[in-house]
């Protein structure tokens, strides 16, 4: 009887009733299938590594900035840090202001989230290029945590966040350009650091994202107004160009990644159907799901209160 | 056959699917090659079909544990899809391999074809059907069906070029070849 059970033919059956079910499982009854996951992708990281390298496949930092001098790239780099950080301590000024007027009110808030940047490298992307999640080296002993975990190329240019339950030592990033990230918000910038339209936008699945310009002027999560879109003025497209800039003002996202580079405007239309919508499709400078490299800001330990503070708050 | 043989060659088609699927792609659409549905064909053409099949299900099984989608906030692993659709498609080639000339690298190319479509449209099926009940990630069911009809045109292009690697090295895959058998003349 066993030896009947037992047999390759009687084995494949179950395996095929087995992966039926599992095939349309709902996902908190199959849940447990993804522990099978992580051993599969740490087996397959290393096979498919010498074939990326062999063929030079992964965007590496040099190729990232082609045709450019070291120097000039570290330059480019160290403006675009500054500038995002500009950006977020003038909106982090107005915040303080607001903060001021609240606390008068005896309300307490926390805006200034100290973050941790490391780098840490791309080890391996989904099989099937439906899902572009990928693979990073770095877990739970490196800091990462879920959803407060991003991760960015060149210091500002913005690749996704972290996603699941990461690892001991691995951890899932899923770029905002995936079609399962959803809906993200930005601001398109009118110079280096003046505020133009807030946008709503969609990835398409083609390493994209369309959307549309919001015409009134909205409050972004940094604490800053966005510019609004005179409908009644001579400019039908509000003043947005190809090659702007769009920042992240998204409040699903943590506080520290507000003001990263989302990407350029790739275009800027009319919609046919209604002229008052001005759809804008936006484009990341880089090809994100090809990166070797990147940098994830995890959300640093709160530093430990200065000695006075302590010692006064430690006196009964 | 030799099962560690077919370990290693799938292990590393697996590690070439992964490193150059991407890049392969046709822009970011994912319409790209595959490398291990050309070894399920090439091992459904020649090895016995309990054999093939077992093999089909799990190499599928590997790309479906290798999968992670995810809805931007949790992370899922479906098993079955790539596992059953791999399955299909060497089904299919053991039903009509004895009406092949199965040492053309042309038949290769053109059962990797059909294959790679069989198994496509059982992955779109198997996902659509679960977007019903589930919005734990995206999934364009007829974008996601065209792009995988024309991804098995690409594979069947790997199929070709891989047939020139699979072939020299059947004798090292210890295929049984059932005219032996037939004739009495076992080596």
């Amino acid at each position: 009887m066993s030896r009947r059970l037992l047999n390759p033919r009687t084995a494949l059956t179950f395996a095929i009733l087995a992966l039926i079910v599992l095939a349309f499982a709902p996902p908190r009854l199959a849940g447990w299938v993804g522990a099978f996951s992580s051993p599969i992708r740490t087996v397959l990281a290393p096979l498919s590594r010498p074939f990326e390298l062999v063929l030079g496949l992964r965007l590496t930092d040099r190729e990232l900035s082609p045709n450019e001098s070291e120097t000039l790239s570290l330059m480019r780099q160290e403006r675009d840090g500054y500038l995002r950080e500009t950006n977020q301590l003038r909106a982090e000024n107005d915040v303080l202001r607001r903060v001021i007027a609240e606390l008068q009110q005896g309300l307490e808030l926390n805006v200034n989230i100290p973050v941790r940047q490391f780098q840490a490298p791309v080890i391996g992307s989904s099989m099937e290029l439906s899902s572009r999640l990928l693979t990073v080296r770095a877990g739970v002993r490196e800091g990462v945590e879920p959803k407060a975990s991003v991760a960015v190329i060149r210091g500002v240019h913005l690749v996704g966040r972290v996603v699941g339950e990461p690892s001991d030592r691995f951890c899932s990033v899923l770029p905002f350009t995936d079609r399962s990230a959803g809906p993200i918000q930005g601001v398109v910038m009118f110079g280096p650091t003046q505020f133009g339209p807030a946008c709503f936008l969609e990835p398409r699945g083609d390493g994209s994202l369309v959307g549309r310009l919001r015409t009134e002027s909205v409050l972004l999560p940094t604490g800053a107004e966005s510019a609004s879109l005179d409908p009644a003025g001579g400019d039908a497209i509000g003043g947005v160009r190809a090659g702007m800039i769009v920042r992240l003002a998204d409040e699903s996202w943590p506080q520290s990644a507000q003001m990263l580079e989302i990407g350029i405007v790739e275009s800027v239309q009319l919609l046919p159907e209604d002229m008052r919508i001005r759809s804008v499709v936006v484009r990341p400078q880089f090809r994100i799901d090809r990166v070797s490299d990147v940098t994830l800001r995890v959300p640093a330990p709160p530093a430990p209160p200065p000695p006075a503070a302590a010692a006064a708050g430690g006196v009964p | 056959m030799r099962w560690s043989l077919v370990l290693i060659v799938a292990a590393i088609l697996l590690g070439l699917e992964q490193a150059v699927k991407g890049p392969l792609a046709v822009g970011s659409t994912t319409i790209a090659p595959s490398f291990v549905i050309p070894l399920v064909v090439f091992i459904a053409l020649f090895a016995p079909p309990l054999t093939a099949m077992w093999t089909a299900l799990l190499v599928g099984l590997v790309v479906d544990l290798a999968t992670v989608w995810s809805n931007g906030v949790t992370e899922l692993v479906v098993v079955g899809p790539s596992a059953l659709g791999y399955l299909i498609g060497a089904y299919f080639v053991l039903t009509v391999r004895a009406l092949l000339y199965r040492r053309n690298p042309i038949t290769l190319m053109a059962m990797s074809v059909v294959a790679a479509a069989l198994a496509g449209v059982f992955f779109v099926a198997v996902h659509s059907i679960r977007m019903m009940y589930t919005d734990a990630y995206s999934f364009p069911a007829l974008t996601e069906l065209g792009h995988r009809l024309l991804a098995s045109v690409y594979t069947g292009a790997a199929g070709l070029v891989m047939a020139f690697a699979l072939f020299p090295m059947m004798p090292l895959f210890g295929f049984h070849d059932p005219r032996e058998r037939r004739f009495g003349a076992r080596k």
